[in-house]
This record gives C-alpha cells, structure tokens and sequence, in this order.
C-alpha cells in the first residue's frame, strides 16, 4: 500500500481571454507518467482539504426520484512561495493548448483575480502515488460556487451538478403584443402526452384563440372540450361555429364559435427538431439538454435511457404560463413516477436515468465490520420505516376540474373532467395481515395511460410492501468504485447481515478520507 | 566519519540553464529552479555513456560554491554522473575547468557507489557484485546526488547524467526526472550527543469497535535534529544568519557525514527548519544550540 494523492482539477472562466482554462492541482505528490496523457504534468500541491460532499439518491427509504444535494467545500492552499517564479502547467480547453503560467507570490491568486470560478466544473480524484493517471478513481464531479478568500487560503464551495437544474423549465416570456394579462409572463409548455388548460391568446383574425406550446410545435390536439362538451375538430378550412382547428408547427387552436366558458384539452405535446417525446427517459433527456441546455447531448447516458424507455411509460408535463416548476422539480416528479425510479448526475459527468436495482448480483465492493467498516447504523427511514399494505396511484390530471359542466357532455367525459386524478388501486391483504399499522400510500404521478398506471402501481406496491432497511454505512476508504445505485455486500453482527447481505447504496458522502454510504436493503 | 553539511542560499535558481536533452512540454528544465518537487524537469531520452544529458548552467555572477546537489531524481543506483564547475561561462573546457568530478582514470561517479565492505555481503544478495545497496532499499528513500566541492568561485556548471532510470512502479523509465538543482555555499559541523534522526509516517489509523483496526497509508516524511553542545563564534554566527535567512519556509540541503554517502543517503536531503533557532550561552563566547530540521517530501 502506498500513500494516496487526491487530484483536483478544475475548469475556470479566464476573464481576459474569454477561455475556459483548466487547473491541476492536488493534495499529496503526483505527477502523470510519461505514457500518460497529459504526460509528466505536475500537479500542484496546493490542496488543503478536499470537499466533504454528499449526494443521496433518493428519500431515504423510499424510491421517489427526488436527488438529495448538499454542498461541500475545498480549501487550497494560497500561502506565500518564498521562491516566485513557480509555474503551473494550465490547459486551455477552448483552444485545446496548454499554457505556461507564472504564478505570484501567493500562488492561487490569480484564480480570484483573473477568473470566474462560480458554475464551472470541479473533478476529484483519487490514485495511488506513482500510478498511471488512467487508474486515478473519480471521487465526485461537482461544480464551483464563489471562492471564500482568506490570507494564506481559498476556500471555494462545491455543489454537484445536479444543482444545476435549479432553474425554472419555462424560459421564454409573453411580450406586450399578447394582452395585459399574459405580458411578462412565462410561456407555457406540454410535454408528453397528458391534459392541458390551454392559454387564451384573445381574438387573432376574429378567432378566439388559445395556446398550448408557446408557440412550439407539437404532435396534435387530440380532443378540444367546453365545459365538457366535445368541439368538432377540424383539419382544413376555416372552423365554423363548435369547430376548431389546430396548427401543429404553433401549437395554436383556432375556435371558430364562442368562446368556451371551461376550456380543457388532450395534448400530445412538444415536438422540438420533429420528435415527439412522451417516454420517461426521452422527457428527461428533452428537459436536460434540447429544451434548458444545461447538458450538452455528450453528458446524458443516452443507454440508460434506452434502457428505461424499453418499457415505455407516457407521461405528461403540463406548465401553464408563470409555472416556476425547476429542471429538479421536473425531473423529481417524471422520474418519481416510475417505482425506484432516479436521476442523477454521474461519477462519469453524465445524466443517468434508470429504476433503483434491488440488492441482488454480483457486489462493486464487500465491507467486513471490523475491518473495513465500523459496523451499520441505522437511520431513520420514510414513513417510519413501515411497510405499504396499499398503494393508490394516481395518474392523468386535468390541470382544471371541470365545476359545471354541459348537457350535452358524455358520462364519459364527465367522469373524466370532474376528477383531478384518475386513480389506480393495488392492495396487498399479506401485508395488511402482518402489519396491523401498514400504511396506505398515495403516489401522484405524472403517467397518462391506464395501463401504465396499473403496471407501475403494482410495481410501486411490491416495492413499498418490503421491509426496507436504511442503514448508514462509514467505511474506511472513498470507496471508489462505489456509486449511487451500486450493490455492496455488508457483513456484520446486525440480524440478517450476519455472513454478508447485499444491499444497494443510495447516498454517499466523502470526507477528506473516507466516504460514508448511506444503503438500503 | 567526516563532518555534516548544510548548505542554504541555493544560486541556481538565478543561472540560466541548458541542456543537451529536450524536455517533456510539461516538465521543461527551469522545473530545477523551483519547488515543489513534484514540479520536476523531466527528459524525454536517457543519456548512454556516448551521449549523455548535459545541463549547463551560467551565472550573472561568481559565488563561492562548496556544494552541488540534485533532488529526488529517479535515477537507478548504477546510474552515472559528473558535476563539472568552469571559471568561464563562455568557455567550458579544460583550461577553465575549476573541478571535476571524475577521478584520474577518468571515471564517473555512480548515483550509490560501492559503500560495503565486501566481507559483510552474503551470497545471493542482489547487492553482491557492486556492493551498494540492496535495491529494496534503494526505493525507500528519494534519490538525491550530492557533490560535496572544494571552495571556488564558478562562472558555469555542467551536470552529466547517463545510465537507467526507473518509474515510481519500478519499471524502466524513458527520461531522467529532476526535481531541483542545487549549488551553493554551506556550513560544516558535526552532531553532538542527543542529534537526532528521525522518521513519522504520516498513516492514518482508525480502530473500529471489536478491535479491527484500518491504517490509510500517508506520506511519510523525515526529520533532523542537530545538537550542538558546544560552538564557538564563528558556527555559532553562520548558524544565526542562516536561521534568519531561510525562516521556517526556505529550503536547506542536510549532509550527516560528508564521507559516507550512504548516510547521506538514508538521512541527508532536502530539508526546512521546524523550530526556533537559540544561542545558549556557556560560557563567554561558547554556545550551545539546536537546528530542527523537517524533511521536503512534495
């Protein structure tokens, strides 16, 4: 065993030039072989303390596709070099060239003075002294928030990327040619496929005119209710009375009659570059990179979300104008509709998206306690830790319940628009005998289908119907190789994990060296 | 036994270097005039006895120099070097030369020369023909060159280096690695009783409840302490300068025995004062005093 070095490289917005330049330091010695590439680059020691950073899957206990996210921080070393003249080797990745930079006396000032550090990426690694930088493991990628300055010391918090989606989903604004009422406010958007108060725009071309897209284009209205009575659509023409026709490339419903009193519409929402997307993975995808932008197509793991669209799930995301649901909160309630259902940003700087695997196959890592773990603590799980003997899952909500509706509507659309939610009940009468205090669960989720409601409730209940363990787990190193979602072998004195039990993690928090992993059974 | 060394005030940091060899763009060759370590130059050839890798250097002024050393090198032990120091910066040849490393018969000198008497070695040892140190040992400690230097005043240096050289996982590597370059004046003196050598790894232990214990491997580092029981004005004023120079952050190169590079080896190397520096009086114009010394490893 030889002495490990943490390798800090950050990327930083350099002012002057307008180029993204990136820094390599550590803390401990290291410099790249001359095989590796880059090759015999130092890096600075100038690290003091790497980040404490924790990351967690999901509400602990539960599979509800929520990311947990705290920020960490790390303190470099500015202090005085008594020698000068001392140079860092300093990539410069928008021109692909490395530099050669001089540092000052205090050598990390240049980072508060000539760069922008908030927002850009931070990596950190671990390797073995001497290794090949190839077999340096990724602790965590994180992001930079403002450097703290002190006399001799930079501390700069980090935060992980999935912080990054903190921005509200609609971006573009009404202006004021669009009325009084809707100047200045967000433009709404549908993705997916589900239901939607469609946005009155006024009277364009002595039409009433209603909005389902922002005036993006999307696959089709497919019905168009007053009160809950159908209207005619129409494909061609100009829509006389009870008729209306819309523009898939707009978005836009034109209404040839009156205006409805209760308007309410089956979407099949947004198709940005000629897609329609209604699958959980695609939407998340969509959401990530095409429609907010704040992940290119290279840092989505585009196979998990094959993976997780080979059992397709329609969803519907409907955000009427001045929605400030976030990115996170987007994601949180897509994913969190599917049972053990997560997104996270990677330990490999990608978006994954996929369903919790239960505790079962070959384990990333095997802790003893005694040896390599001081044994499992138990925490506090959701719902008290108790069992589900029901689960109720709701799906397909009408943003606007109809409150009177038209003679002439069907008893089927009546049903339909009086409710919120259409609801998919599973009991489980094993688990209510067992358990006197079982609970019954409520789910709203964001599912269009029938069909796919009752396979995820039924999926939700054999999740929920589990005796679950959370348990946190220190161990003695960063366990690499050990990430959100990884299954690890625990074997300790706790009943049912004497002689190894697998259990699959889903937090992890990394001090300056060691991790704690938080894992449920 | 000779006496110990130490040496502050390094002047290469103000000569302007080259060399034969080209350098690693990571790593270029003014790498040798700066710390940390780990900031090395690094060559992208090795030297072969026919043509090996000469660093020259030129200073803007003449010092009095009676030490040269390189710094955690990955130089393997049978790996040869030559120091040469020139009157001239502008003529380095025979007629300039002020000293030579290599002896009459002209040979250059080995990173580790033979340091064991040949009755102590046993058969099989891995040491047994060259009679320098078991290679395991060898990789314990970093591999420093030291030239111990009659008193002159170059204008110009020359290193020389061929022969192996290894990778931090022992493989062969394709290019010699300099941490620093060092010439400069020292001090001579000798340890008295209760000096001290010493070595704190750095690991972290952990004991867990049931009585396993978890050691994380640190960088373990070495330490120096010289006990003077007794100086006269002279040490004990070169000493006191020295200590204001080189404060508590400013390198300075430690030699225990100038005649055994051996000890050099194990205990000598690049150190920093760790502790307040004291006369104490004994006696009119005789002081006693300590010097802590704590070993540059990054």
């Amino acid at each position: 065993m030889t002495a490990k070095a943490r390798l800090i490289e950050l990327d930083a917005y350099h002012l002057a030039s307008g180029h993204v330049h990136r820094w390599y330091l550590s803390l401990g010695k290291y410099r790249s072989r001359a095989t590796d590439t880059p090759a015999a680059l130092p890096y600075l020691p100038l690290v003091g303390t790497p980040a404490a950073v924790s990351v967690a899957l999901v509400a602990l206990g539960e599979a509800l596709g929520a990311t947990r996210v705290e920020v960490g921080r790390i303190e470099l070393s500015n202090a005085l070099d008594w020698q000068g003249e001392r140079r860092a080797r300093v990539y410069d990745v928008t021109a692909g060239t490395w530099l050669t930079v001089t540092l000052p006396e205090r050598p990390l000032n240049l980072l508060l003075t000539d760069y922008a550090l908030a927002g850009w990426p931070v990596v950190d690694r671990v390797v073995e002294a001497g290794a090949a930088l190839s077999t340096a493991a990724v602790v965590f990628r994180g992001v930079m928030e403002m450097p703290e300055p002190a006399r001799g010391a930079i501390t700069i918090p980090i935060r992980t990327r999935e912080a990054d989606f903190d921005d509200p989903v609609l971006r573009e604004t009404y202006s004021a040619g669009d009325g009084a009422d809707l100047e200045g406010r967000t433009k709404e958007r549908h993705f997916g496929h589900g239901y939607a108060e469609p946005t009155y725009l006024g009277v364009i071309g002595g039409k009433h005119t209603y909005s389902v897209n922002g005036a993006h284009a999307i696959e089709d209205v497919a019905v168009f209710w007053d009160s809950g009575a159908r209207l005619t659509k129409v494909t061609s023409g100009t829509p006389g009375a009870s008729e209306w026709k819309v523009d898939p490339a707009t978005g836009i419903i034109t209404l040839g009659g009156t205006r409805p009193s209760a308007p309410m519409c089956e979407v099949k929402g947004d198709k940005t570059g000629g897609v329609w997307r209604r699958y959980a993975g695609e939407l998340a995808q969509h959401l990530a990179v095409t429609h907010t932008g704040v992940l290119t197509l290279a840092e989505v793991d585009t196979a998990s979300v094959a993976t997780l669209d080979a059992t397709p799930r329609t969803m519907g995301l409907w955000l009427a104008p001045g929605d400030g649901t976030t990115g996170r909160q987007a994601l949180d309630g897509l994913l969190g509709s599917l049972a053990r259902g997560y997104w996270l940003m990677g330990e490999d700087g990608k978006l994954s998206v996929g369903r919790l695997p239960a505790a079962a196959g070959a384990p990333a890592a095997t802790y003893v306690k005694g040896r390599t773990t001081p044994g499992l603590q138990p925490r506090a799980a959701a719902g008290r830790g108790l069992p589900a003997k029901a689960v109720t899952l709701r799906f397909a909500r009408i943003p606007t319940p109809a409150a009177t509706l038209a003679s002439s509507a069907t008893e089927a659309d009546a049903k339909l628009l009086k409710a919120a939610w259409r609801e998919s009940p599973v009991s489980d009468p094993a688990t209510a005998a067992a358990y006197k205090g079982a609970r019954t669960v409520t789910i709203e989720t964001a599912l269009f289908a029938r069909a796919d409601a009752d396979a995820e409730a039924a999926e939700f209940l054999a999740d929920l119907k589990r005796v679950v363990g959370v348990y946190d787990l220190p161990v003695y190193d960063l366990a690499p190789g050990v990430t959100r979602r990884s299954v690890v072998a625990v074997d300790d004195d706790v009943a049912g994990f004497e002689g190894g039990r697998l259990v699959t993690v889903i937090g992890k928090t990394m001090r300056s060296t060691r991790a704690t992993l938080t894992v449920r059974t | 036994m000779g006496y110990g060394y130490l040496a502050d005030r390094n002047r290469v940091p103000t000569a302007t270097l080259t060399s034969s060899a080209a350098y690693q763009a990571n790593a270029p060759l003014d790498n040798v005039k700066t710390l940390p370590l780990v900031a090395a130059a690094v060559t992208t050839t090795l030297g072969t006895a026919g043509g090996p890798v000469t660093i020259t250097g030129a200073f803007p002024e003449r010092y009095p120099c009676t030490y040269g050393g390189l710094f955690d090198t990955n130089l393997r032990q049978a790996a040869r070097w030559r120091l040469e120091l020139f009157s001239s910066a502008v003529t380095l040849d025979a007629t300039t030369r002020l000293f030579d490393t290599r002896g009459a018969d002209g040979a250059d000198r080995a990173v580790i020369p033979s340091l064991t008497d040949w009755r102590d070695l046993r058969w099989g040892d891995p040491n047994l023909f060259r009679g320098d140190l078991p290679p395991e040992d060898f990789a314990l400690y970093p591999t420093h060159v030291h030239c111990i230097v009659p008193v002159c005043r170059p204008a110009a240096f020359r290193w020389t280096l061929y022969g192996p050289a290894y990778e931090a996982d022992n493989s062969e590597a394709t290019g010699y690695s300099i941490g620093h370059m060092w010439l400069s004046d020292g001090v001579p003196l000798a340890r008295h009783m209760d000096s001290e050598d010493v070595y704190t790894p750095t690991d972290e232990i952990t004991r867990f409840p049931g009585g396993g214990v978890s050691v994380e491997p640190g960088t373990g580092y070495r330490s120096v302490t010289i006990q003077r029981a007794v100086a006269a004005r002279g040490l004990r004023d070169a000493l006191f300068d020295m200590a204001r120079r080189v404060d508590w952050s400013r390198p300075v190169v430690w030699l225990p025995d100038v005649d055994s590079l051996g000890d050099c080896f194990r205990y000598g190397g690049l150190f920093q004062k760790r502790e307040p520096h004291a006369n104490r009086w004994i006696a009119p114009k005789l002081t006693a005093g300590a010097i802590h010394l704590e070993e540059i490893t990054v």
